[in-house]
């Protein structure tokens, strides 16, 4: 009885297949059908069109956008895995209180978007009550306007996003340092390698696989971001600080193109896709 | 025994009068008006300020009074409440747009003045003529009714407003500015003197800055942002003119130092609050709502603050720009119709109401009699500046392309504060030309 249910595998597949085509496949195949068409929240004109694409390929402020998203999540992605690999290495010397540093990780994560960026713009505000500024005041030097110039304000969204999520980085990258066995370092150490050997032949090799998932799971993360820069910019000053994904928020819930929306949200899932890719060779097809 | 049963039945006399007492405390709960076992149930999707889960105790105490009077009057009809969340306007109004459309939309909502166009223009909102009559139709001002009238038919009820001026430290400030050059020189001098920001204002990425800054000067030189046909025509001719004025002066503002460029950034009241509560500023642009909470946060408020039209580019030009909620039936339904209008008129649209309402809440009503009879806004030196001031009131179009054109104007805004860029004309081309695509990819 029980070897007949194991052999039918694909009792066990239909739940999974289900759940994953009706909340996953098919959402994805409706916002791709959405984006060659002209559909508005009020109203799903059938039809088939690139006019989404060609004006927003087009459009005068896109390659800014695209500009501003690129580096958003370069800057955020590269610093969220050193931040969170240096975190991760010194919390794996069970030094003291390092369980508390565990739990502001995982806190700092579960923050939502929403409070991260109010958060964050009462740390930049240049008012009197503006935290960072206080304390730059304090010590004699001019207040930094963190939100009224292009590039001190795009750096300020990229800064918010590393706290966000440098602790879900340092945590996946934790797990794996407390994989690696501690007889491939004393193995070292009787062959003479120094830390920075052992670093870089044992710990990053072993890591390469979180590595990746981790960088993956980040990419995808900070090309979705659009509610703490929402909550802090508004995507501005102008389009400064307009990503990609926010760029698509408005589309949807301002100007209610629908149709528009699904291009910005199939563009977005291109370059994802491209991203993962492209780790995925660089880092060995064997992982 | 007799005593036993006496006693009995005047316990169980007791319990039952409790019950009804408890009854009407319990007809208003944060998610339920009315009798939880009726037969008829409306749905309301109503904004939390408008539910017992208010933040203050004085608009709880009037949701409870006024919500508990309707469901006195109709106990065989309760109305399940949807909370809509808080700061997600646009995502509400989209998502109310699209149960509309589907046929699911809740049997009467609270909606925003500038989303409500939409609503009436897509056919889901329901005329309200025959529950409220002629005369309270009349009584609306109308800068509400080119909203949300149709054909003769009032198709929302605009439940309050509020009004834009320019506050002035008048301690410091003799004679206040009429005119943007007036402004501008006035800043400087108060920046020089008093070592001070000049003029604040909330110029960030959002609807506030071009709703409170931009449209109100725009409208004062008569620029027009649709033509009769819903076409765009905010960058043609003297509308073109008329933005490319407005959005000069906010930037030579910044551009001369009489505002700092952070107000580039600022998208609430708060930090210039901040700066009044330091003393550190001497005038700023902001709405009706900002006197109370000045009031609030400094001691001596009539003393140093007072608040007059926002200056002009001319001193003979004047117009203001009118927010504020609606309320709209979407059921087809009549018998709902008929208690979802009751609701409305009951807790926000008739005088009393309103008056009521708009008192407790720190609002403007939108009836104009109110200004005439009630004294508290009849008497009031205040009050009566305040009701002048929506003679000269406007309404952001209800047009499907308003959010397009403000949102290209916000982004230009931001660039032309910040010195992304100096060519205001080109920006405002901008605005025309994509507004226009828009305009002709959905004709």
């Amino acid at each position: 009885m029980n070897k007949n249910i194991m052999e039918r595998w694909w009792i066990w597949v239909i739940p999974l297949a289900l759940v994953l085509g009706v909340f996953f496949l098919y959402p994805l195949l409706n916002v791709i059908r959405l984006s060659f068409s002209n559909a508005t929240i009020t109203s799903i004109k059938e039809g088939f069109t690139f006019e989404n694409y060609i004006h927003i390929l087009t459009g005068s402020d896109f390659w800014q956008v695209m500009k501003v998203t690129l580096i958003f999540v370069f800057a955020s992605v590269l610093f969220q895995l050193l931040l969170g690999l240096i975190t991760a290495m010194l919390i794996n010397k069970d030094l003291f209180g390092s369980s508390l540093v565990k739990l502001s990780m995982i806190t700092a994560w579960v923050v939502p978007g929403i409070i991260t960026g109010v958060i964050w713009s009462i740390m930049y505000s240049s008012s009197s009550w503006g935290i960072l500024n206080y304390f730059i005041r304090l010590l004699g030097f001019n207040q930094i306007p963190f939100l009224y110039t292009p590039s001190w304000a795009l750096f300020s969204v990229v800064l918010a996003n590393v706290w966000r999520g440098t602790g879900f980085s340092g945590i996946m990258q934790y797990a794996a340092l407390r994989g690696i066995p501690d007889q491939l370092y004393e193995a070292a150490s009787i062959d003479g390698a120094s830390t920075w050997q052992q670093f870089w032949n044992i710990t990053l090799p072993q890591l390469k696989p979180m590595l990746m998932i981790n960088t993956i799971l980040i990419t995808i993360y900070t090309f979705n971001t659009y509610d703490s820069i929402f909550a802090l910019t508004q995507g501005g000053p102008g389009n400064s600080t307009t990503v990609l994904s926010l760029g698509a928020y408005k589309q949807v819930f301002r100007h209610l193109n629908l149709g528009r929306g699904s291009a910005y949200a199939v563009i977005m899932l291109i370059l994802s896709g491209s991203f993962t890719i492209l780790y995925a060779g660089f880092m060995g097809s064997d992982q | 025994m007799k005593k036993k049963t006496l006693l009995i039945a005047l316990l169980v006399l007791f319990a039952m009068t409790s019950v009804s007492f408890a009854q009407d405390y319990e007809l208003v709960t944060p998610e339920r008006i009315g009798n939880p076992d009726a037969e008829i149930v409306l749905t309301a999707n109503i904004q939390r300020s408008d539910t017992l889960f208010a933040a203050t105790d004085n608009r709880k105490d009037y949701i409870r009074k006024a919500a508990a009077e309707w469901a006195k009057a109709h106990p065989n009809a309760r109305i399940d409440v949807q909370v809509a969340p808080t700061g997600q306007i646009s995502m509400t109004m989209a998502t109310l747009l699209t149960q509309a459309e589907s046929g699911n939309a809740p049997d009467f909502a609270h909606i925003d003045s500038f989303w409500i166009g939409r609503f009436i223009e897509n056919g889901y909102t329901k005329s309200l003529n025959k529950y409220m009559g002629e005369d309270a139709v009349n009584d609306f001002f109308g800068f509400t009714k080119d909203v949300v009238m149709k054909d003769g038919e009032m198709h929302a009820i605009w439940g309050e407003t509020d009004a834009r001026f320019l506050y002035y430290r008048k301690d410091w400030i003799e004679e206040p500015p009429r005119t943007w050059d007036e402004t501008i020189d006035l800043a400087l001098k108060m920046k020089e003197e008093k070592g001070v920001h000049g003029f604040l204002a909330w110029l960030g990425n959002w609807e506030g800055a071009v709703n409170g800054n931009v449209w109100p000067l725009f409208w004062a030189q008569d620029g027009e942002m649709f033509d009769e046909n819903g076409r765009p025509v905010i960058g043609e001719g003297k509308n073109k003119e008329a933005l490319v004025n407005s959005l000069g002066f906010l930037k030579r503002l910044v551009d001369t130092g009489a505002a700092p460029v952070m107000v580039s950034s600022i998208t609430s009241s708060d930090p210039m609050l901040a700066e009044i509560r330091s003393d550190n500023v001497a005038m700023v642009a902001n709405g009706s709502w900002l006197y109370n909470q000045i009031d609030d946060i400094i001691d001596d408020a009539d003393e140093k603050w007072d608040f007059v039209p926002l200056p002009q580019m001319k001193a003979d030009q004047r117009a203001n720009s009118n927010g504020g909620w609606t309320w709209a039936v979407l059921s087809d339904d009549p018998v709902k119709q008929e208690l979802a209008a009751d609701y409305i008129m009951r807790v926000v649209g008739s005088k009393e109401a309103m008056a009521e309402r708009t008192k407790v809440y720190n609002y403007l009503p939108t009836r104009e009699s109110i200004y005439e009879n009630d004294p508290y806004y009849s008497e009031n030196e205040r009050m009566i500046k305040l009701g002048e001031s929506l003679e000269y009131g406007n309404a952001r179009p209800a047009n499907s392309l308003y959010n397009t054109v403000s949102e290209l104007t916000q982004t230009a805004l931001g660039r032309l504060l910040t010195g992304q860029t100096d060519d205001i004309e080109a920006e405002v081309d901008e605005i025309q030309r994509e507004a226009l695509s828009e305009w002709e990819a959905n004709k």
